[in-house]
């Protein structure tokens, strides 16, 4: 399923949260969305499901979400964890929306031991930690077998072995040929995740780009150097072109030489050298350089 | 709608709070049969017994369970996964409308059908009371007056967004406001207000209980006023926000 956010647009007041925002969420790979907090990532995914009012239109395969024929069919949405009713049982609000989506009783209790909630089905969702709200939330929207997955923040609550379970099952959905939009803030999570990424800052579209372009384009390699004649061998990199910061003691972090240059360079000029390291670039580095001025919310100084 | 309907009666049936509403109305009405044990029972008395003594209980029930649907989805979140399964916000509310038309109706008529054979073990009761057809009569119009206050309820709890709201208002304005309407302008008002134009329907007799005969308006009062309340709320739900705190 092609999903096409066209323009969307919400302000609050004066200030506009989501800012003409446009981009493709394509089949057959995970798609990351990305932002810093208050980057108006759950306000797009309110607004692509028209639970926000606001400008702008999202299609699923061509067709607003309130007019797809059966939508828990075609988009399977888990925005907050905890919205289920406290003293309802886990398999009566999987059943309530299976009845919502057509979809039989015996599905229920599929996606329950998908999502590893079989033993705790009878029991209320009001005692659910935040991982097993998180795990119901997610059986509700694989319930119907949708071809899309909309995700926000999925990760949050669950433990190593949750994140790696989920990590499987959402490639193994885009495998299958799913649409998959993930928000998260676990960057390096994301990394391992997605095929592709979308990238916002106070509203407005930062990158939208495979990842592996989006960490070449945007950082670059650094080399961790430690060495007795650090000042010396800083002078010297920096007459080489290359970018140096002073890391610790004795220790330099080099951008624009790769190690070998580094290494050759002190070799040249008799310098000890104790590490010499690449340090290759990340998705963290890669955020960090794009929504650096795109912060909403920043602690002011060094804790 | 079907879905919608399934996904209501769902709904309603998984909690608690649903079933203990069901138990009471029934069990009130059984209770209350007893004060009429070796009394001689004709068709006004089982109208009094059946219908009129128990609708008040019956119209704060159905407004409970009216209510509920909304009320919880507001209190809880749950108004986002509703909203994902069901995006057209007038045909939720319409659909929420019926469904619990269907169920206020159904518990007066349950609590109807538990009470009669009870009522009639207990009294002395006439040979002809059950060919009577004004006890069928009234019986048929209060289950109905339940479920219209139950879709009342329904409108009620999308405009204010609060279940325990919505039946403090209903029980205000039914027991309250209405009653000190007729006390200020007199009987004949009674057949403007919806709830006891409908009281006048299911009534054995408006004149015996001091709010006159029902008239030509008393069946369009309701609806009317229910119609209202429903367009109200659909324009509500359509430009709020409904996920905003």
């Amino acid at each position: 399923m092609l999903v096409q956010a066209q323009g969307l647009t919400k302000r609050y007041g004066g200030r506009a949260a989501v800012d003409d925002l446009s981009f493709t969420v394509r089949p057959g790979r995970v798609t990351g969305f990305l932002g810093p907090n208050g980057a108006g990532k759950t306000t797009t995914l309110r607004l692509m499901l028209g639970l926000a009012g606001g400008g702008g239109r999202t299609l699923f395969d061509g067709r607003p979400y309130r007019e797809l024929p059966c939508p828990p069919r075609a988009v399977g949405a888990v925005l907050d964890a905890r919205t289920f009713h406290p003293r309802r049982g886990a398999r009566d609000h999987l059943r309530m929306l299976a009845a919502a989506a057509g979809v039989g009783d015996r599905r229920v209790d599929q996606v329950l031991d998908q999502v590893g909630l079989a033993a705790v089905a009878g029991r209320a969702a009001g005692g659910f930690s935040l991982g097993m709200a998180q795990r119901l939330g997610l059986a509700a929207a694989l319930l119907a077998d949708p071809r899309a997955l909309l995700l926000d923040e999925p990760t949050g609550g669950l433990d190593p072995q949750g994140v790696a379970w989920l990590r499987d099952l959402l490639r193994a959905a885009a495998a299958r040929g799913a649409t998959v939009l993930v928000s998260s803030h676990l960057l390096a999570e994301m990394q391992l995740l997605a095929d592709h990424v979308v990238v916002i800052g106070r509203g407005r579209l930062l990158a939208d780009a495979p990842l592996d372009e989006l960490v070449r384009r945007v950082a670059r390699d650094r080399v961790l150097v430690r060495s007795p004649d650090a000042a010396r061998l800083a002078g010297l990199l920096v007459g080489r072109g290359a970018v140096v910061e002073r890391t610790g003691d004795g220790e330099l972090t080099v951008a624009g030489l790769d190690a070998r240059a580094v290494g050759d360079l002190a070799h040249e000029h008799r310098l000890r050298v104790h590490q010499l390291a690449t340090r290759s670039a990340s998705l963290e580095a890669a955020f960090l350089a794009l929504t650096g001025g795109e912060v909403e919310y920043a602690a002011q100084g060094a804790p | 709608m079907s879905r919608l309907l399934r996904f209501e009666w769902r709904r309603m049936r998984s909690l608690r709070s649903s079933r203990a509403v069901v138990a009471a109305v029934v069990a009130f009405a059984l209770l209350a049969d007893l004060t009429a044990a070796g009394r001689p029972l004709d068709a006004e008395g089982a109208v009094f017994h059946l219908v009129q003594r128990d609708l008040a209980v019956r119209w704060l029930a159905a407004a409970a369970i009216g209510a509920q649907g909304f009320g919880d989805d507001f209190r809880h979140g749950t108004i986002r996964p509703t909203l994902l399964a069901f995006p057209r916000r007038g045909r939720l509310l319409a659909g929420r409308a019926v469904a619990a038309a269907l169920a206020g109706t159904a518990v007066a008529l349950l609590a109807s059908a538990a009470s009669l054979p009870l009522l009639l073990a207990l009294t002395r009761r006439d040979g002809r009371l059950l060919a009577d057809p004004r006890l069928w009569r009234s019986l048929a119009l209060g289950a109905a007056t339940a479920g219209l206050v139950a879709a009342l309820a329904v409108g009620l709890a999308a405009l204010t967004r609060g279940a325990g709201l919505t039946v403090v208002l209903v029980a205000l304005w039914a027991g309250l406001l209405e009653p000190l309407a007729v006390a200020v302008l007199g009987g004949g008002a009674a057949a403007l207000l919806p709830f006891l134009s409908m009281l006048q329907l299911a009534a054995w007799s408006g004149d015996a209980l001091g709010v006159g005969a029902a008239g030509p308006l008393s069946a369009a009062v309701f609806p009317l006023c229910l119609a209202a309340v429903l367009a109200a709320a659909a324009v509500a739900l359509a430009r709020r926000d409904p996920t905003a705190p």
